[in-house]
């Protein structure tokens, strides 16, 4: 039995089961936020903040997302190149935990947002199981993207010698930041409640 | 318009050692025992705050530590990095301020808000929610702090700094020399006195005993 069929809604904030009689507007009676038995419009945002984070996902991987400079010679590196070339320096571990969260995750999230919101636009069951899995794994890792940041945000105080030898941002790390806030407040927008409600049979 | 409170004779289908509750990720309804540390939905599998009694003298204690660690871990540098005799020190806030002082600011403010702000925030949330409950504080506030923490937790991303950290020392240790320093070790320990108390500040338990405080229990 589901919560919304007894009229019954769970404040988000607060964690009160509360009556919500159908539709209306209701507050939750200790915390005084508004209850929602499902986020509202949760689809539409979610796939809002999605399709962003797709668009800004391509400038944030074909642009530099730092330099390095060296007396003699600037290496511009984009999020793929700083993979290869930790690979290529015998630093396989490291180059897997990074390929993994600035590259794996990303993709990983986008197109399982995507497919979560065109499962339950279709509306027909499916494991929910399965699905709510998928979901809760995307809402883990989600987080982690925001590994190389704090990488570029460290080698840049870290190595700056002037002339001499210094790492510096470059406009690709912005979209990066950019598509990592989206993906979140994508994941976040999604309610895992939909999943299941399609098991239900509709009233 | 206010929903009407359920008292327990209106639903009627929970003995009284259970709570009636809604999984908050498939809404399904859920009966759930007083002593169970880690109550599980039996639908979806999803964790669900557990009813055990929420003390929030421990949370204080643990966040308190953590703010005091807090200090010499901003304090003190993390690491320090020298070519050819010339070193360079990190802290949270000089990284973060670097980026913003290049252009990055939006890098910047963002590296800032997950490492720094949003850490500090949570633990005076913690602290303030509880020392306004043992100083029986007006109701109101503990209700705002308790509010803005559920919105703060997401953006604390230490752990993920964490990892930062270690991959840089592997991208450095050849470039020149590289050490972490003190301010680095108060920064682990802190973690996992945050960490802790993020785990022991049961929040919808602390909504329970404001609840009962409000009605004059
Ligand atoms: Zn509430
Ligand atoms: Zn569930």
């Amino acid at each position: 039995m589901r919560a919304i069929d007894r009229g019954l809604c769970r404040c988000h904030v607060c964690g009160k089961l509360a009556r919500h009689p159908g539709d209306g507007s209701y507050l939750c009676p200790r915390c005084h936020t508004p209850l929602h038995p499902r986020i509202p419009y949760s689809v539409s945002r979610a796939w809002a903040f999605t399709l962003t984070a797709l668009i800004v996902f391509v400038p944030a991987n074909v642009f530099p997302i730092m330099t390095v400079r060296k007396i003699d010679n600037t290496i511009p590196s984009t999020i793929l190149a700083g993979v290869i070339d930790l690979a290529r320096n015998d630093m396989l571990p490291i180059a897997i935990v990074v390929f993994i969260a600035s590259i794996a995750v990303p993709v990983f999230k986008l197109v399982g947002i995507m497919f979560l919101l065109f499962t339950v636009q279709r509306g027909r069951p499916i494991n929910a199981a399965q699905a709510t899995n998928m979901y809760r794994f995307i809402d883990l890792i989600g987080r982690w993207s925001m590994l190389d940041l704090f990488v570029i945000s460290i080698l840049v105080t870290l190595v700056s010698f002037g002339q001499f030898a210094s790492i510096e941002a470059n406009i690709g790390a912005s979209a990066f930041a950019g598509v990592v806030v989206l993906t979140l407040l994508a994941a976040e927008s999604f309610d895992p409640r939909l999943i299941w409600d399609l098991q239900e049979p509709t009233p | 318009m206010q929903a009407t409170e359920l008292t327990p004779a209106s639903h009627g289908v929970c003995p009284p050692a259970t709570h009636l509750s809604a999984c908050l990720e498939c809404d399904q309804l859920l009966d759930i025992p007083d002593d169970q540390p880690r109550p599980r939905c039996p639908r979806c599998g999803a964790a669900q705050a557990p009813f055990q009694p929420f003390d929030p003298t421990r949370p204080l204690a643990l966040a308190l530590a953590a703010l005091i660690l807090a200090i010499p871990a901003n304090l003190y540098p993390q690491m320090a990095f020298s070519l050819l005799g010339r070193p360079n020190a990190y802290t949270l806030a000089g990284g973060a301020w670097h980026l913003i002082d290049v252009g990055f600011w939006w890098v910047g403010a963002l590296v800032l808000v997950c490492t720094l702000v949003a850490p500090l925030v949570l633990l005076s949330l913690i602290i303030g929610t509880c020392l306004a409950w043992k100083l029986h504080l007006p109701s109101s506030w503990i209700a705002s702090g308790l509010k803005l923490y559920h919105q703060v937790a997401s953006w604390v991303m230490l752990d993920v700094y964490l990892l930062a950290v270690i991959v840089s020392v592997v991208k450095l240790k050849d470039m020149g020399s590289f050490e972490l320093t003190t301010g680095f070790f108060c920064f682990v320990l802190m973690l996992v006195l945050l960490s802790v108390a993020m785990v022991s500040f049961n929040t919808e338990r602390f909504w329970d005993l404001w609840e009962a405080r409000r009605a004059g229990h």
